[in-house]
């Protein structure tokens, strides 16, 4: 298991395909990424503070299982996932957001997608095919999904936003 | 059967009575990093709970009434909270921690307590969190990507061997491998379930001098169990003060004078509605 350093513009440059780039680099200040490529295929944030405690462990042959906060799941740049962690710390921000009724809350945090007979409200712009980050009827963050379309609240009733990461993982990975 | 008879010439009755006879309080954990104590009482009342703060500390919360499982809602999900014993919880508050500080946490799964370390330095500093179970490990990264704890690096390893890691640190927390027998209210099977109390306490006193080795001078170091035995308690923390450490006052009013060490703590069902629990606060000299 070994975790390297990786420059930030690079993969701030990466993530605009799905958060703006003010975003990211706001949650990204004063931070440093690492990679792992290994098992547990994650690209992590750390502070000055950490680097310089992680190189001293690096010097002593310890590499960590685990270390700052996540924020892609990734293996290669090329295919991954915001981490959940990361994307809760972007919910906060100026991003595009639906409020789902406690139905749709209930099915998505069991890793379904959402139908527009659940949407209440929506927020900000949503693009086809962008991401878009769920909350319940208490503001509290859900996940992310993937806009089908531009127009969410529409009248037939189909699934419109395609679950892409939801907090119920939490419970799911503790099985 | 009843291996808390060995202790009656040890410890006062009523204690022993209490742990037998008392349920402990169902506590959660607030986790500031994401929410205040407030508005997490307020959001979980809307849902039916019926909620207190407990008298030994503002962040931690007593459920007297949970219409559904506390483990089950979305603010628990969000990372708003941690199921965790009142007494667990002041093992930590014990640390007295500082924002910047080197803290290791020696034996961290699965995660509450360093999630905790976490949230009292307020995601600044670094922790090193070992655990010797990969498992375990990965039970405390859910635990601190869920509570939103950023300054975390988890170790695969067995925490006896941490001076190879060439660190020294501010702040240590050994929540040591034990019996188990204050939480009997959860685990009575550990009243009837053979123990090997001789391998326990010779776990207990390496790690306690792998930790005294890394800790710089004027550091703090708590040690904590949930076993009730004198032997796993003030029989160990005896030892890290013939190793040259100073057992100093407990910051909180919890707790009972633990026996013949009145400035260790412990904590019972039946004096703070916690666990059987043990905490001690040494400093090196």
């Amino acid at each position: 298991m070994t975790w390297k350093k990786i420059d930030k513009e690079k993969v701030i440059k990466i993530i605009t395909r799905d958060l703006p780039e003010e975003v990211t680099k706001k949650l990204l200040t004063d931070r440093e990424l690492l990679i792992n490529t290994d098992e547990t295929a994650k690209l992590v944030s750390v502070s000055k503070e950490m680097l310089e405690i992680f190189k001293k462990l690096s010097k002593k042959i310890v590499q960590p299982i685990f270390i700052g906060s996540p924020v892609l799941d990734t293996r290669d740049l090329i295919k991954y996932r915001l981490s959940l962690p990361f994307i809760f710390k972007a919910s906060t921000m100026n991003v595009p957001k639906a409020i789902i009724r406690h139905k749709g809350e209930q099915l998505f945090l069991y890793g379904r997608d959402v139908w527009s007979s659940t949407i209440k409200k929506v927020e900000g712009t949503i693009k086809r095919k962008g991401l878009v980050f769920l909350f319940n009827e208490s503001n509290i963050f859900l996940g992310v999904a993937f806009a089908r379309n531009e127009e969410l609240m529409v009248h037939k009733n189909e699934t419109v936003l395609k679950n892409v990461i939801d907090t119920g993982y939490y419970l799911r990975c503790e099985k | 059967m009843n291996s808390l008879k060995r202790y009656e010439n040890r410890i006062p009755k009523e204690d022993l009575k209490g742990l037998v006879g008392i349920k402990p309080y169902q506590t959660i954990r607030v986790n500031t990093i994401k929410v205040t104590t407030e508005e997490l009482i307020k959001r979980l009342t809307e849902k039916g709970f019926s909620l207190i703060t407990h008298p030994l500390n503002e962040n931690i919360i007593i459920i007297n009434k949970e219409p559904f499982s506390a483990g089950a809602t979305t603010e628990y999900l969000a990372g708003y909270y941690i199921i965790q014993d009142a007494a667990s919880v002041m093992s930590v508050i014990e640390l007295d921690l500082k924002e910047g500080e080197l803290v290791l946490d020696m034996t961290a799964a699965p995660g509450a307590k360093t999630t905790h370390i976490s949230q009292e330095l307020k995601n600044t500093g670094v922790i090193i969190a070992c655990e010797i179970d990969k498992k375990r490990v990965k039970s405390v990264m859910h635990n601190c990507d869920r509570m939103g704890c950023e300054n975390v690096i988890g170790l695969r390893m067995d925490s006896k061997e941490v001076s190879k890691l060439g660190l020294e640190f501010d702040k240590i927390l050994l929540d040591a491998p034990c019996s188990a027998e204050g939480t009997l209210h959860k685990h009575p099977e550990v009243l009837t379930k053979e123990t090997n109390y001789r391998n326990i306490i010779s776990e207990q006193t390496a790690l306690i001098e792998a930790g005294i080795k890394v800790l710089k001078k004027g550091g703090i170091m708590v040690y904590s169990t949930c076993a009730i035995n004198p032997d796993e308690n003030e029989g160990i923390v005896q030892h890290a003060i013939n190793q040259g450490m100073k057992l100093i006052s407990p910051l909180s009013n919890g707790g009972k004078p633990a026996i013949g060490l009145p400035n260790a703590r412990r904590y019972y069902p039946h004096t703070d509605g916690t666990q059987g629990f043990f905490i001690a606060r040494l400093m090196k000299k």
